[in-house]
């Protein structure tokens, strides 16, 4: 078995000098550090041409007619693609996937014409220029609609597609694969159950927000060869879709990636690079560019999880689980791609890691009129996990059993098997060993909650992880020694960030006995000269292209002992050798250097005779098998065990969850680099963290994504992060098939972190929740005993199409009256003070100015003063400046605490106060607070007029003030007020990092220490248009005792008169209306204007 | 309004047309050649494009080119001096906190203008300094660390030079 350790391989590795277990510094490090390392976007080629994208606005439509003319009319604009010019039929295991829609689009974001043009901005102009006549269909949106009787077909012609073998789709339904296994007999098991216990569990469409977004550049070099730099994690998959697509050898289709900017699982999937190859065959010889935007990527790229497990299990009276009927149904988009494989592979280990006697399993991919989901870091794993852990604990719940003793007793043990029929062996790993370490890591978890109204609670969730791949998924390997003994090694599993070619570089350098600064792992993969790599997928690539790494290494050293052999003029199996030397191992005096029989063998006469050295090694996974008609074969090579434990703290008047402590106990094996494999792990936590508390793409009931962008799909910051105790926790059973004993590591670190944290938060607050992701809203929704609202209702309207923006004339006054008078005369004249929401609108082109006049030069406007006993802000005061400004003590905090929830540090330098009054943002940080204090504004106008007015009339609704034609603010002045004034201002947002608010509320109490003359005011964000000043509220807490009943009424107050009624992606009303009194109660608490509410 | 705009990037005098609308990012990568500053979003919400403006970290998608007119900018090519690589890029790839790479310039421009100004950062310092920057790779802990040993180390060359 070559992919055993051999004798030879574990000699060379000299355990003091081994490179394999010590952290060794990445290879791509410097690259990275300096801004040298190329991403694809910062490839240089020459004669570039841009493509954009037309996509489809319909959910599911036929396509009547694709117009062009106005299209092409463009000046800059070279050509218009449309799927009648270019129909490609794609898709890995079911061919169902046209490159352009031709007769019918299935989803919003569906491309229906590429357009070529000099610059990107007249290709995208040109994009939005070509007109689509559609016919509109039925759509179904979720899986729920998909599933029904009288379900819209997506694709009618189900039937006649190709479908490679093992595959079931299920013609005139929407289900285009299912996988079903059985075991004992599940049904006759439940119907003798003591208990037979239902649930039902949701995972929504997740996003991979890679920071580097999808790009491609093709360029044909002649009508038989094409070269694509691309952003996949699978080149030589690219490679073979093209080669399809125009009928070329696959030596005639090259394949170059760069750097990749983070994958996850999102770049393996084919989706641009089809794309700008149709494009480019039109431009023979010009390289042509598509690069997704931010927006583009959530529908233009893939997607992730989106399943519904409905999970039915039977118990005997003291709970053991007899049998279990698992449904999993995935809205698996318009499209088979690679989903298909996550529904397998979901199918595959279905159970999680618990021994389950009495089975029935059915996976269901079901097409739906959204975006089509791919791989995703875990690949069908993390949503089993969901729906097998949350399952677990609402029957612990229900019949009384310890969460812990229920899945200790269930776990998995060697001899056991898996739903697949394949054994549990020894060396996949000490699954209860992981289960313990956690259990121990929890155990000294303070649950003493930090305040009131918190509470706290722990879970722990095991895992099983298997990669799903193809039963031929191969990797090969080549090094190359060099005259001076260095070495380069060659792959195409791709590095994206997760440390792969400093892993494979540890191995090959111990395989050969070397040390490690010697071997360099080339940067670029290129199909043409690489050797094969099925995928870089499955946290596959240290097993399998580590052990094709060790396979070439010896390979290697074969020849080389062959060019020493040579040289010594001895047999080359007497041949010895270390690090630096080779010699005979009967004569020891007897010495070759390593780099002097790199090459060759040269007799001192000068004759040369062997050859360099290089090795070239492969592997491929043992004796996979496609699935029997039962669902049964050796359908996984590797397995992996784990566990999840999560420590949280749950706010029930906001319903934030903290995560106190997040555990994490994998067996990996041998760990090759330990930061980098805790990186690994560390890596995966935040993604699960994100998918339990934040992530969530939010369909329209038109099927159009509503948060397709970084301001509304919210990942975790830093800030979520900061406190939370990641503990890694590695466990060490070898990996008998894997490079020196390792095993996988890549998706482990995210299976069953969702379940953790929402069985903790069940722990903690007895709220069982079943539908990711567990944001505030929600958890404060079921603590309230409600369903949150979650599926918006506001249409978006198509955004007009965008020309190439007109050329601006940028003024820089130094003179307020001269920057007055031209934003006076000049139509389409704009103000720039801090630009932070300008650029932003003139990117979306929201505003396309033809004057912008930068207000920065004009220095009076800037600066905090004292003023009259009150305060005078300039608006042109950046933000940071308000944060340090000395005159912003103890009774102006509210000014502080805005500034510092304000966006950024990098936003903080720039931004406004006077840009932010401007704006009007119905939740902007200072409008909220200036409010409250009753500050007024004051306006400069063209030829010198003056006028001030309090904040609260100044902003007239949501984005519009009572600002005239070339007035400008010139600062916000702050009556008066007693020494003795207390302020503050609180929000809340989905992260705890940078986030617009969801809620705010602004708290100014004058004379605090009279109650019989004490004057509350407030003010509240993102509630109404304009911030609003709840006077009822006010008068309830001005001028009389306040004692928690009274506390009470005016939150109550706060909320029934002027209560929130604008809703959005944010925070729906309700959830508004619920924290809005909590807010109230906390800041009059902090402040000292109460005791205590409690 | 000037033809040019005027502007010295990474301590070299440059000057670029005036008049083409466009942000600091597009002028930097498309025209100055410095790719190493990275798009991520466009709109300011992922700090990948920070750069110095004056020495301030700022968002470069959200800084119009001809606002840097008379500026300094400072991009991720402009902090290892003459190919030595500055402390804190040395504890970036030692304690892992680069990945994939996409964001460690704008998290490395951030933490080098902290730490000009705080040459010993607390935690909360490094978090606010840290804000607004996304990695989807890391879990955030290594970028903490790199600060931390590049803070550390500062202090120890100090104390020994001094």
């Amino acid at each position: 078995m070559s992919s055993r350790p051999t004798e030879t391989s574990r000699k060379n590795a000299n355990r003091d000098t081994a490179a394999v277990g010590r952290s060794v510094r990445r290879q791509d490090g410097e690259e990275k550090v300096t801004g040298q390392a190329r991403f694809l976007d910062d490839l240089p080629f020459r004669g570039l041409l841009h493509a954009a994208i037309h996509r489809s606005i319909r959910p599911h439509a036929r396509v009547l007619r694709v117009d062009d003319r106005a299209a092409r009319a463009i000046d800059g604009v070279w050509e218009v693609v449309s799927g009648r010019d270019a129909d490609f039929r794609i898709g890995g295991v079911i061919r169902d996937h046209q490159v352009l829609a031709v007769e019918r689009v299935r989803f919003v974001g569906e491309p229906v014409a590429v357009v070529l043009a000099d610059d990107p901005v007249t290709a995208r102009h040109g994009a939005d220029a070509v007109g689509v006549l559609y016919e509109d269909l039925p759509a179904a949106v979720t899986v729920e609609q998909a599933l029904a009787d009288d379900a819209p077909l997506l694709h009618p012609d189900l039937a006649g597609y190709e479908v490679l073998p093992g595959y079931h789709p299920e013609p005139g339904s929407n289900v285009y694969h299912r996988y079903h296994t059985d075991k004992g007999d599940a049904e006759e098991a439940l119907a003798g159950a003591a208990h037979v216990i239902e649930g039902c569990y949701t995972f929504p469409h997740i996003a991979h927000v890679q920071l580097e977004p999808h790009g491609a550049v093709a360029q044909w070099r002649s009508p038989r060869e094409v070269t694509i730099w691309c952003t996949s994690q699978s080149p030589h998959q690219v490679r073979e879709v093209v080669a399809g697509m125009y009928d070329l050898p696959l030596n005639g289709v090259q394949v170059v990636v760069p750097y990749l900017g983070g994958g996850f699982g999102g770049k393996s999937d084919t989706t641009v690079e089809p794309l700008a190859v149709a494009a480019a065959r039109r431009v023979l010889g010009r390289p042509v560019k598509l690069v997704l935007s931010r927006e583009e990527m959530f529908a233009g790229s893939v997607l992730g999880r989106g399943c519904r497990s409905r999970i039915r299990t039977g118990h005997d009276t003291g709970g053991r689980l007899v049998a279990a009927q698992i449904e999993l149904a995935f809205t698996c988009g318009a499209y088979g791609e690679y989903g298909i494989n996550v529904v397998e592979g979901a199918g595959h280990v279905a159970t999680g890691p618990y021994r389950v006697d009495n089975l029935r399993i059915d996976s269901l991919a079901v097409y739906t009129n959204t975006p089509f989901i791919g791989a995703f870091r875990g690949y069908g794993h993390p949503e089993v996990h969901w729906g097998m852990e949350r399952h677990l604990d609402r029957v612990a719940d229900l019949l009384g059993l310890d969460p812990g003793e229920l899945r200790r007793s269930h776990l998995l043990r060697a001899g056991d098997t898996h739903p697949t029929g394949q054994p549990v062996e020894e060396d996949h790993g000490d699954l209860r060993g992981c289960f313990e370490a956690v259990a121990q890591r929890l155990a000294d978890v303070d649950l003493t909650p930090s305040a009131p109204g918190r509470v706290r609670g722990v879970a722990q969730s095991p895992l099983m992880k298997a990669p799903v791949m193809a039963t031929n998924a191969s990797s090969a390997a080549m090094l190359k020694l060099n005259g001076d003994g260095s070495v380069d090694l060659a792959v195409s599993g791709t590095e994206m960030g997760q440390g792969a070619w400093t892993a494979l570089a540890q191995i090959a350098a111990d395989a050969l006995g070397m040390p490690v600064d010697r071997i360099r792992t080339a940067r670029a993969i290129d199909t043409c000269t690489s050797p094969y790599e099925w995928q870089t997928v499955g946290s596959t690539t240290t097993w399998k292209v580590g052990q094709a790494t060790r396979a070439a290494a010896e390979d290697l050293l074969r020849r080389l002992r062959g060019n020493a052999a040579l040289a010594l003029g001895v047999p080359p199996d007497r041949i010895d050798h270390d690090g630096d030397e080779l010699w005979d191992r009967d004569d020891p005096s007897r010495r070759v250097t390593i780099a002097g029989v790199a090459l060759n063998a040269v007799h001192p006469d000068g004759r040369a005779e062997g050859g360099p050295a290089a090795g070239y090694g492969s592997f491929t996974p043992r004796g996979l098998t496609r699935p029997d008609d039962r669902g049964k074969g050796t359908l996984a090579a590797e397995w992996t065990f784990g566990c999840h434990g999560a420590a949280v703290e749950v706010d029930t008047g906001t319903g934030e969850v903290r995560v106190l402590k997040l555990v994490t106990a994998l067996d990996v094996g041998t760990v090759v680099n330990p930061i980098l494999a805790r990186g690994q792990v560390l890596g995966a936590v935040a993604q699960g963290i994100g998918a339990a508390l934040m992530e969530r793409v939010v369909y329209g009931q038109d099927g159009q994504i509503r948060n397709a962008g970084l301001t509304d799909y919210k990942i975790p910051t830093p800030e979520d992060l900061a406190d939370t105790d990641l503990d890694v926790v590695f466990l060490n059973t070898p990996f008998a098939d894997g490079p020196f004993g390792a095993r996988c590591i890549g998706e482990h670190g995210l299976v069953s972190v969702a379940p953790a944290i929402a069985n903790a938060v069940r722990d903690a607050t007895g709220c069982h929740l079943d539908a990711l992701p567990l944001d505030a809203e929600q958890v404060r929704a079921a603590l309230d005993g409600r369903s949150p609202d979650r599926v918006p209702h506001k249409r978006l309207s198509p955004s007009p199409p965008r020309r190439p923006a007109p050329p601006y004339l940028y003024l820089r006054p130094d003179d307020l009256d001269e920057a007055c008078s031209v934003l006076a005369e000049e139509p389409g004249a704009v103000a720039l003070a801090g630009g932070t929401d300008l650029l932003v609108e003139m990117r979306a082109r929201a505003v396309e100015p033809t004057v912008v006049v930068d207000l920065k030069h004009l220095e009076s406007l800037r600066g905090v003063r004292r003023h009259d006993g009150g305060l005078w802000i300039g608006s042109l005061t950046t933000v940071t400046e308000v944060l340090e400004a000395p005159q912003l003590d103890g009774g102006l905090a509210c000014l502080v605490d805005a500034a510092r929830a304000f966006a950024c540090a990098e936003i903080r330098h720039r931004a406004t106060v006077g840009g932010n009054l401007a704006n009007a943002s119905p939740g902007a940080e200072f409008c909220v607070p200036l409010v409250a204090l009753d500050a007024r504004v004051h306006l400069h106008g063209p030829g010198g007029g003056q006028r001030v007015m309090p904040v609260g009339e100044f902003l007239r609704g949501a984005n519009r003030t009572d600002l005239q034609d070339g007035e400008l603010i010139t600062g916000v002045e702050i009556p008066p007020h007693g020494e003795d004034l207390r302020s503050a201002y609180r929000r809340r947002a989905r992260t705890r990092g940078m986030d617009l608010a969801s809620v705010s509320l602004a708290l100014v109490v004058h004379e605090p220490q009279r109650p019989s003359r004490r004057r509350v005011c407030l003010s509240m964000g993102a509630v109404e248009a304009v911030p609003p000043r709840p006077s009822a509220a006010e008068a309830l807490l001005s001028r009389r005792r306040l004692d928690a009943a009274a506390v009470a009424e005016a939150g109550r107050a706060l909320v029934d008169g002027a209560g929130p009624r604008r809703g959005s992606l944010r925070a729906e009303p309700a959830y508004k209306t619920a924290v809005l009194p909590v807010l109230l109660e906390r800041m009059l608490v902090d402040l000292g204007v109460v005791e205590d509410a409690q | 309004m000037s033809e040019e705009i005027q502007v010295r990037i990474n301590g070299r005098p440059r000057r670029f047309d005036g008049r083409a609308p466009r942000t600091l990012l597009q002028l930097l990568r498309e025209e100055a050649g410095l790719t190493g500053t990275k798009e991520g979003c466009g709109n300011g919400e992922c700090g990948a494009c920070t750069v110095l403006l004056d020495g301030l970290p700022v968002r470069s998608c959200l800084v119009l080119a001809q606002e840097v007119d008379g500026s300094e900018v400072t991009t991720i090519e402009g902090l290892a001096e003459d190919g030595a690589l500055t402390p804190l890029q040395e504890a970036f790839i030692e304690t892992g906190a680069v990945q994939c790479g996409y964001c460690a310039p704008g998290f490395l421009l951030a933490a080098h203008a902290l730490l000009e100004r705080y040459p010993s950062p607390t935690h909360e310092q490094i978090l606010d300094a840290y804000g607004g920057h996304l990695c989807r790779c890391t879990g955030y802990e290594a970028l903490f660390e790199a600060v931390e040993l590049a803070s550390r180390r500062g202090a120890e060359t100090a104390a020994g030079s001094g």
